[in-house]
């Protein structure tokens, strides 16, 4: 018998068992769907980004409600766990946007004189981008104990690269270039939750 | 040969809480102190206790008032809460402590 009960191993148990429904992935990827999909739309419709995730938190909160409760049942975590998780994702989310500005307006043109850092960035836009999507899902999935998060940061390395290899114009790296990997990330993402979701519906049926 | 309790070289093996000691009520302890609380059907499918089997154990752990337990309605069915007390959280504690102590 050990002598120390592993109470680390059980918390990280009740964080995975909590995210087995597959929803985080069907919503995350639908978040990426959509920002993928809305840089083909005109300039003016892009502002629209905001409203999904507003909407998206609403529902996400509402499908946990009628699926996963019902069918897991309910738990609440700890406060200092939720303010832990909540402090490293906002660190992560914060840090990924300023990475990703930085690298986006690399793209509104090459100054003269610019640094080698400006250059390097412009023409390894795309790997660049996936490089920092694939460290914000290795980060999280450490933070939110999600191992198949550690899948979707190889994914999107793969993606990316392939996008970098095989899209039109790498050197001069569009908007529409970027969208492009991201959708097709989103819609991984979208159609690995929808299977762990039917997974989970059939391994925790609905109490009559 | 002297009793374990009254021999200052062995372990103090009955300083452990018997009624945590048990291993399905291990388990419920276990799983209810890395949480703020949970509901009847969570702990039975991380414990992987039956319904008769945690509703038993539930008792005995509330009745030592380790635990607390609240019964709600949850969209007009009913709810089962569950959450550690201090006196159960501090018990955790020790019980740990102890079986540290005794295979140190």
């Amino acid at each position: 018998m050990s002598d120390e009960i592993d109470l680390k191993e059980i918390e990280r148990r009740a964080l995975t068992a909590y995210h087995e429904d597959g929803l985080l992935d069907i919503f995350w990827g639908g978040y990426l769907l959509f920002l993928g999909l809305v840089v083909f739309t005109p300039m003016e419709y892009r502002l629209i980004v905001v409203m999904p995730t507003a909407l998206g938190i609403l529902l996400y909160d509402r499908a946990k409600k009628r699926v996963t409760y019902p069918r897991l049942g309910y738990v609440k975590f700890t406060k200092e766990m939720e303010a832990r998780v909540l402090r490293d994702t906002l660190i992560v989310i914060f840090v990924a946007w300023f990475v990703t500005l930085a690298g986006l307006f690399t793209n509104m043109g090459v100054p003269e004189r610019a640094s080698w850092l400006v250059l390097f960035l412009n023409r390894y836009n795309l790997l660049f981008q996936g490089g920092v999507l694939a460290l914000i899902f290795l980060m999280l999935g450490r933070i939110m104990s999600i191992s198949r998060l550690y899948h979707y940061s190889v994914i999107s390395l793969l993606v990316f690269s392939a996008g970098y290899f095989y899209l039109d114009s790498p050197y001069i790296v569009s908007l529409q270039n970027l969208g492009v990997p991201c959708a097709i990330i989103g819609l991984i993402m979208v159609g690995i939750g929808a299977s762990r979701l039917q997974r989970f519906i059939g391994k925790y049926p609905k109490e009559a | 040969m002297s009793a374990p309790s009254n021999n200052p070289d062995l372990p103090p093996v009955n300083e452990i809480d018997r009624l945590i000691h048990e291993p399905a009520r291990l388990l419920i302890m276990a799983h209810l102190y890395v949480v703020e609380g949970a509901d009847f059907l969570y702990l039975m499918n991380q414990t992987g206790l039956t319904f008769g089997n945690l509703s038993s154990h539930m008792s005995r752990l509330e009745e030592a008032g380790y635990i607390e337990v609240e019964k709600t309605f949850v969209d007009k069915r009913p709810n089962t809460r569950l959450r550690l007390t201090e006196a159960g959280r501090k018990a955790f504690d020790e019980y740990r402590t102890s079986l540290k102590g005794l295979f140190a």
